[in-house]
């Protein structure tokens, strides 16, 4: 491994302890007790790039979500005959409210972007193969969790196009028989589904979140980051060549602080130029609003074969994820070594975005109950 | 193609020939099989309920379409559900008289009046609705589409200001905390390892 480059917080032996400020001093006993400068450690520097910088900003979102979600559930009423109402409230009645909504909603997009970029980056770099199919998985996990939050948060506002998405939901549940019984009304029918959605949103899903990136965190400390395929001679190598140079993590960590506040002010800017709106309330048995762009792509193939679409659509996606660190064996990581593996990637990303522009020139159509 | 060695045979093999190796294939086709079965069970139980008969149901149905569409379509498929509506013995708490003055006003092209009409008539119907459990909406009344923000002009500004700031700001420092190589830069520097020092100072004096 090389040497660090000259850096302040890595370099300071204990003979010029009595030199230091008083609050470097005072920091030091902080840091006695909490080992904040631990994290400190060395990593390769292209960790550094925007590229392998996509799973922190994913992160930064999380937080963001979180601040501004624990905000929402002060005013929601999670009950289907206030729920809709009490949205209404946050954007007409609670101070800069609207503004804390619209930031969450488009913060919820923005995590989904970039999981899924950060997702083309961990496959593009082979970064998925040994030793780190597990941690492939783990984020195959939160990429799911992720998507149902996008879910479950458009059903709270229960409005039409919540309703509808919830109403897609429950019949894709019921073509699954027994497995889809937990988004069934009949599992627990003497409460709204919505209650039941809602702890899952607030609750469940983040608290899954963050369990499992914990993890994933963990592990890639462990396995350290994963080579940049085009830096080493070497493309089957599992680590970062030891010639390259390093940087402290905490480098890595300001810079993604940096990018979640360009992030946080992207997202307030959406926020104040398009603010989602709150739709009428649901009615049932009429279907008349698309649903959000993310699961567009699915809809189109619902349009062609029914409700059954989805399920294929999304089985064989997620299907393909779990399975692909354990098909694709080619311990290439270079993308120019890889063609089959390259090859499939483009034909599913080209027919997700097909699937889904088709859509956005197709007006709802009605599949429920048919 | 790229070649690797095959521990087995002890010569080299096409890498992509190997991609999927015969234990992996059996995992595969079990995974596929499971998939289509799934599948299978999902297209033969795709089959459904039937349209509601339920009178004040219907009336909201009504609503929910003029509450998306108030262009002819709109008010059309509004008109088949009033219809119905009108047709249906299931109409306890509805008033039919004002159903029918709806459908006149729909007639009319009077959308606002004839969504009055609407609300007033089923108003007994949802007012003696239970707690909605299960899959029940729990509407009770129909409003428009309601705008993400209020129609205050002067906080957006601050607001938009504000986040243009936070959009720079971070952006800057992003860049400032930038790596020391762009990745061009690293993969020279790699290609002479021997010779790494000397050129990070050629780099560093132009
Ligand atoms: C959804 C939330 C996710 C978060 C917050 C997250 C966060 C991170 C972070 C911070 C890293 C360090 C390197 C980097 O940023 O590129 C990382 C690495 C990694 N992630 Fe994720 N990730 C998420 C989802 C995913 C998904 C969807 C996948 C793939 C299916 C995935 C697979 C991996 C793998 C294999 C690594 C190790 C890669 C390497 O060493 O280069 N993650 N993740």
């Amino acid at each position: 491994m090389s040497t660090l480059r000259a850096d302040p917080a890595i370099s300071t032996s204990p003979n010029t302890a009595a030199t230091r400020p008083w609050w470097r001093r005072a920091l030091d006993v902080v840091d006695d007790r909490l080992g904040i400068t631990a994290l400190t450690y060395p990593v390769p520097e292209h960790a550094n790039n925007i590229a392998w910088s996509l799973g922190g900003i994913t992160a930064a979102a999380l937080v963001l979500l979180v601040v501004t979600g624990i905000l929402l559930t002060q005013f929601y009423a999670p009950v289907p005959e206030e729920a809709n109402a009490s949205v209404r409230h946050i954007v007409t009645h609670e101070w800069g409210m609207w503004f804390v909504r619209g930031v969450h909603f488009w913060a919820a997009q923005a995590m989904y972007v970039t999981a899924a970029l950060h997702l083309l980056r961990v496959f593009l770099t082979g970064s998925y193969k040994r030793p780190r199919e597990g941690n492939w998985l783990i984020g195959v996990a939160m990429f799911g969790l992720v998507i149902f939050a996008l879910f479950t948060g458009t059903v709270l506002k229960w409005d039409q196009e919540g309703y509808e998405a919830l109403g897609h939901n429950v019949e894709v549940a019921n073509l699954l028989g027994g497995g889809g019984l937990w988004f069934s009304p009949d599992f627990a029918n003497r409460v709204s589904i919505l209650i039941r959605l809602y702890s899952a949103h607030v609750v469940l899903i983040p608290g899954l979140i963050v369990v499992l990136f914990t993890l994933h965190a963990l592990l890639v400390k462990r396995h350290r980051i994963s080579p940049h395929p085009s830096l080493t001679a070497d493309d089957e190598s599992t680590d970062a060549p030891a010639a390259e140079p390093v940087e402290p993590f905490t480098h890595h960590l300001r810079r993604i602080s940096a990018l979640g506040l360009a992030l946080l002010g992207a997202l307030g800017l959406l926020a104040v130029t398009f603010p989602p709106p709150v739709g009428p309330a649901p009615v049932e048995g009429i279907e008349v609003i698309k649903p959000m762009w993310p699961f567009w792509w699915m809809f189109t193939l619902e349009n062609w074969i029914g409700l059954s679409g989805i399920l294929y659509g999304g089985g064989a996606l997620f299907t393909i994820l779990v399975a692909l660190p354990f098909i694709d064996r080619n311990p290439h990581r270079a993308w120019r070594h890889r063609r089959v593996a390259m090859t499939i990637a483009s034909a599913i990303v080209a027919a997700i975005i097909v699937l889904t522009i088709l859509m956005a020139f197709t007006t709802a159509k009605t599949h429920l109950g048919m | 193609m790229t070649r690797r060695p095959d521990s087995r045979t002890g010569t080299t093999v096409p890498i992509e020939a190997t991609a999927v190796r015969p234990g992996r294939r059996a995992v595969l086709v079990v995974i596929l099989a499971g998939l289509f079965a799934v599948a299978g069970a999902a297209t033969a139980s795709a089959h459904g309920g039937e349209e509601t008969t339920v009178g004040y149901v219907l009336a909201q149905q009504a609503l929910g379409h003029l509450a998306h569409d108030t262009s002819a379509a709109g008010i059309e498929v509004a008109m088949e559900k009033v219809d119905d509506a009108l047709e249906t013995s299931d109409n306890a708490g509805v008033d039919i008289a004002k159903v029918q003055q709806a459908r006149a006003a729909l007639e009319a092209n009077q959308v606002t009046r004839a969504q009055e009409l609407l609300a007033q008539a089923i108003s007994a119907a949802v007012a003696a609705l239970p707690p909605a459990t299960g899959m029940s909406t729990g509407t009770r009344t129909i409003e428009p589409e309601l705008a993400g923000r209020p129609d205050a002009p002067a906080p957006s500004w601050i607001l938009a200001i504000a986040s243009l700031a936070l959009l720079l700001g971070g952006s800057y420092l992003a860049y400032r905390y930038r790596p020391a190589d762009t990745p061009a830069q690293l993969r020279r520097r790699l290609a002479q390892p021997a010779d790494r020092d000397a050129q990070a100072s050629r780099e560093e004096t132009p």
